[in-house]
């Protein structure tokens, strides 16, 4: 039988569920669609479908609460295209739980509900890719605990806090946009020591860096082949003084945008996702990973207090399940982070980092190394003249 | 520009009635007090933050004061860089743009250039591009390695090498400038036309040609307006940040209003909100004593006076041979400031990926990008937003200075100069501080009283109706001077309570006064984006102008166009609306 939650629910429906122990749980048939339509093995579909059982078994009483709260809002880096695609699927489920997801900077996304949290009151409710911010999330007891999900347990537990309150959301991989028409295969380079070295031939300003330390080279200070000191007295100097990026204020989706007319020949760092959009348009791009190649994990997390708790609840559970993980790898490439989706294409472009070394950041990097490699790193990238 | 001091008592004014009753005594008094608070609060919150050095607004205490974030900003900041980048941006832009308009203003009124009804139409029209999507089209043209001209040019020349380098202090300069000249044309028009022109034809008599008439006697007698019409776009210029912001911040040549948002758009960690207060509290008083000399001059206008009340018809130069260039020159004005940026984002709108022009780019345009804005959403969220902030902003500062502008001119309140200073301080006071002070008012207010003003469409409207409340009483006032108070005096001995004489009498009489500040209010609420960027607070009270911002951070370029597009268009149907009242060129210019 096909689930039935696709129609709104009316206060009968509400009250029989809220009777049931759980809320029923079967793949919906507009995700099914969708993940066929998207060329989702088959397999993995059914896999996912009889997951939703135990995953999407998410109590009544919840729904019922849910129903009753205002929109969830919260600030994304998904583009608002790929929210497009995956919200419908999900309210497809939960037509009772309402969303408002903006995309906007990370000092809108993370930064300022911080602020307006410690302030007493939340402008968002679910907190998205806060990585540079964690520790001032950790600090000021922001996050209330989500360990009590049913998709919980689908997250390795290195991929989750181990107080319950964050989780990885996906995996993103990355590295470097090329422009092909500039650009030579051979020109590229195998490590990122390569990289850098002084016979580098994207010397001089053909690569263009967004101010993303966190993005990339957190993976290569705590990898045993680069480390601390050795990123600190030779790999980030050698990045800076001899490879001679432009130095740029973009973010991520410029770095994507600016090697497609020329304003520099290679973007860094650039997602898997995101860059396999741009590709699909025909414009003259390519990406390429130099071992080890950097991949981590988005957070995802949800303030205390928040008006909007049980659709919070709702909204993360789905995401975190095989179902909501899938269905965010069709609509904009986003890598499932989920213990049993890590399968061979799972993620976009990944043959381009197929067999290759991954260099994954780690939750202690992050909480405890992000603020020793942001003091190198703001300190050379302002002595090179990096916008502020 | 209302060169008058709209406090000067008019002498037709009839004295306060002494047996008026109690709440039309306290109503005056109610007003003074309301905008005070309005203007004055935030500038208080402001400074007093200035010296906090607490790590958060809301952290906020009396214990925890002191000077260290002015002597970070001076030492650490080098504000003393930005202070000088601020001053040659200002007075560069504001030369270029007003000398410009100047140009513009006397072919169309004191020459015989061929098509001057269409330069006269045409030149405001600029008004309808917001300063994002000017600044946007210019880097999609000059950017120094991707520009569309620069690249065509180093094709075409085979050189590295590119023609133009709009991330410079000159780009800035440029496109500031050419951005300041729709306003300062509307307000040099006027003084063109209504310039007694006996004093060139003495000069003429006296054997002058007609250039060095025109440049020893036009010419002086125009200099005590343009440096008004300077000076109050020096303040436009001071406060811009859509230029500076998207042409200036990615090379690092900051203004004091990037340098400020700088401060405070911080990715990864919190960021030093005293530092940015510190900084703020420098740019406001550059602009506040920028902002006397204005009122200072202005006030003295009658000085300089050369417009009389006498009928003629100044005599229009023969340009001869220079006629055709003229018009060309003048349509080349066109041609860049609104053809020009329409055609880049039109362009970057439709093409499949964001690529350089080429006839294969031409062969491949696809309208998906229309469509996939039209899917989000988000864009319908965000136009409502815009709507309804637009409308209100609108109505609230229109009612609010038809009753300021009432007390100033129609009576003889004690506290109407300190009224009319109160209304027209906002003037001064910069968007993205006037945003940074709300926030941390804001911030304050919620902590005290539990309530969610921070992140609302109610704290935008607030903002910019402070904001736009210089404006929309000086217009009003120049406006209401002109209504005899015979009139009023009539409807009042008939027995007519003030409310009834308010709107049976003023309001059918200053209705395209009324409409117009109302459609100028609106137009404007659209453009600025530096107050909503501070304010705004995602799905809730996101505005376009702040998602352009984001869009063009994001390098989404292709719906930056599609949806600049669709704004220009409304935005030129509204500045032709804002032609057809006649607002702008009867009470001499833009309010």
């Amino acid at each position: 039988m096909r689930a039935t939650a696709t129609r709104p629910l009316t206060g009968p429906a509400l009250a029989l569920l809220a009777m049931s122990a759980a809320a029923s749980a079967e793949m919906t048939g507009e995700a099914r669609a969708f993940l066929e339509a998207g060329g989702i093995d088959p397999a993995l579909i059914a896999q996912a479908d009889a997951a939703t059982a135990t995953e999407l078994a998410i109590p009544a009483e919840w729904l019922e609460k849910a129903a009753a709260e205002g929109p969830v809002e919260f600030g994304t880096n998904d583009t608002a295209a790929h929210v497009a695609k995956w919200l419908p699927i999900f309210n497809a489920r939960y037509p009772q739980v309402q969303v408002v997801a903006t995309e906007t900077s990370g000092a809108a996304r993370a930064v300022q509900p911080l602020l307006a949290f410690k302030s007493g009151q939340l402008v968002r409710h679910i907190v998205i890719s806060f990585e540079g911010s964690l520790q001032d999330y950790i600090e000021a007891d922001a996050l209330a605990e989500i360990d009590d999900l049913p998709a919980w347990e689908g997250v390795p537990p290195d991929r989750r806090a181990a107080d319950g309150t964050f989780a990885g959301m996906q995996n993103t991989t990355w590295c470097l946009i090329y422009n092909t028409d500039r650009v030579r295969k051979d020109e590229l380079p195998a490590t990122w020591w390569d990289l850098v070295s002084e016979d580098s031939p994207l010397k001089g300003g053909r690569v263009g860096a967004a101010n993303r330390a966190q993005l990339w080279t957190l993976n290569l200070w705590i990898h045993p082949d680069y480390g601390p000191e050795r990123m600190t007295n030779e790999f980030l100097p050698a990045f800076f003084n001899t490879l001679k990026p432009q130095l740029r204020s973009e973010g991520v989706g410029g770095m994507i945008n600016l090697p497609m007319v020329g304003e520099f020949d290679v973007g860094l760092p650039t997602p898997n996702d995101e860059t396999a959009e741009a590709m699909a348009t025909g414009a003259p791009v390519d990406w390429h990973c130099p071992e080890p190649v950097p991949q981590y994990f988005n957070l995802i997390g949800m303030f205390r207090n928040s008006p909007t708790h049980y659709s919070s609840k709702v909204l993360i559970n789905w995401l975190l399940s095989q179902e909501g993980q899938l269905v965010r790898l069709v609509a904009g490439g986003d890598g499932p982070v989920h213990k049993d989706l890590q399968v061979p294409g799972a993620a976009p472009l990944a043959d381009r980092f197929a067999g290759k070394e991954i260099a994954l950041r780690t939750m202690d990097g992050m909480l405890y190394e992000l603020p020793k490699l942001y003091a190198v790193w703001n300190r050379l990238w302002a002595e090179a003249g990096g916008p502020k | 520009m209302a060169q008058i001091s709209a406090s000067q008592p008019d002498p037709a004014v009839p004295a306060a009635r002494g047996g008026r009753n109690l709440p039309a005594r306290i109503f005056p008094w109610a007003v003074l007090i309301a905008i005070a608070a309005l203007v004055m609060a935030p500038v208080f919150s402001l400074v007093v933050g200035a010296f906090s050095l607490s790590r958060l607004p809301n952290e906020f205490s009396l214990d925890n004061m002191g000077l260290d974030n002015f002597r970070a900003v001076w030492v650490e900041q080098r504000i003393d860089r930005v202070i000088w980048n601020t001053a040659i941006y200002v007075t560069g832009a504001t030369l270029f743009g007003v000398l410009s308009a100047a140009l513009l203003a006397w072919l169309v009124e004191r020459t015989d250039m061929p098509g001057r009804t269409w330069i006269y139409a045409g030149v405001p029209l600029g008004i309808a591009v917001p300063g994002i999507l000017h600044a946007i089209a210019w880097v999609l043209l000059l950017s120094p390695r991707s520009g569309f001209v620069n690249r065509a040019w180093m094709d075409l020349v085979g050189t590295r090498e590119p023609l133009f380098d709009i991330y410079t202090m000159g780009g800035l300069i440029f496109a500031e400038g050419l951005r300041l000249v729709p306003v300062a044309f509307l307000m040099l028009v006027p003084l063109m036309r209504s310039m007694d022109p006996a004093l060139e034809e003495a000069a003429a008599a006296s054997g002058a040609s007609p250039l060095r008439a025109t440049r020893r006697i036009t010419l002086a007698l125009l200099l005590p307006g343009l440096l008004a019409i300077g000076i109050f776009q020096a303040i436009t210029a001071i406060e811009s940040f859509e230029i500076p912001g998207v042409l200036g911040m990615p090379v690092n040549l900051h203004v004091f209003s990037t340098r400020v948002f700088n401060l405070i758009d911080n990715i990864g960690t919190i960021p030093a909100f005293g530092q940015a207060n510190a900084a703020a509290v420098f740019y406001l008083a550059i602009a506040l004593v920028i902002s006397m000399f204005y009122l200072r001059l202005v006030r003295h206008s009658d000085r300089y006076s050369v417009i009389t009340g006498k009928a003629y018809t100044p005599r229009r130069l023969r340009l001869g041979r220079w006629r055709a260039s003229a018009l060309v020159l003048a349509l080349a004005f066109l041609f860049v400031t609104i053809v020009l940026p329409f055609l880049v984002l039109l362009y970057v709108s439709l093409v499949n990926y964001l690529r350089p022009p080429s006839l294969d780019a031409l062969m491949n345009l696809t309208t998906r990008h229309y469509e996939t804005v039209f899917n989000q959403p988000r864009v319908a969220r965000t136009v409502a937003n815009t709507i309804w902030v637009a409308l209100m902003t609108a109505t609230a500062v229109t009612v609010l200075s038809f009753i300021v502008a009432h007390i100033i001119v129609r009576t003889r309140f004690r506290g109407r100069y300190v009224l009319d200073m109160l209304s027209f301080l906002p003037h001064a006071i910069p968007g993205i501080v006037l945003g940074l002070a709300l926030f941390w008012l804001f911030m304050q207010i919620d902590r005290l009283t539990g309530a969610s003003s921070f992140g609302s469409l109610h704290a935008l409207v607030l903002g910019f109706t402070i904001l736009f409340l210089s404006y929309s009483v000086r217009a009003m006032s120049v406006a209401m001077m002109q209504v005899h108070p015979d009139l009023e005096d009539a409807a009042r001995l008939s027995g007519a309570p003030p409310w009834r004489i308010a709107l049976r009498v003023f309001a059918p009489l200053l209705m395209p006064t009324l409409v117009g500040i109302w459609i100028y209010v609106a137009m404007l609420s659209v453009r600025f984006i530096s107050l909503p960027l501070i304010l705004s607070q995602g799905g809730r009270n996101e505005v376009l102008g702040v998602m352009i911002w984001s869009l063009w951070d994001n390098g989404n370029v292709s719906s930056v166009g599609a949806i600049g597009i669709m704004l220009m268009g409304v935005m030129f149907a509204i500045a032709l609306a804002l032609r057809m009242v006649g607002f702008g060129g009867r009470a001499g210019g833009a309010p």
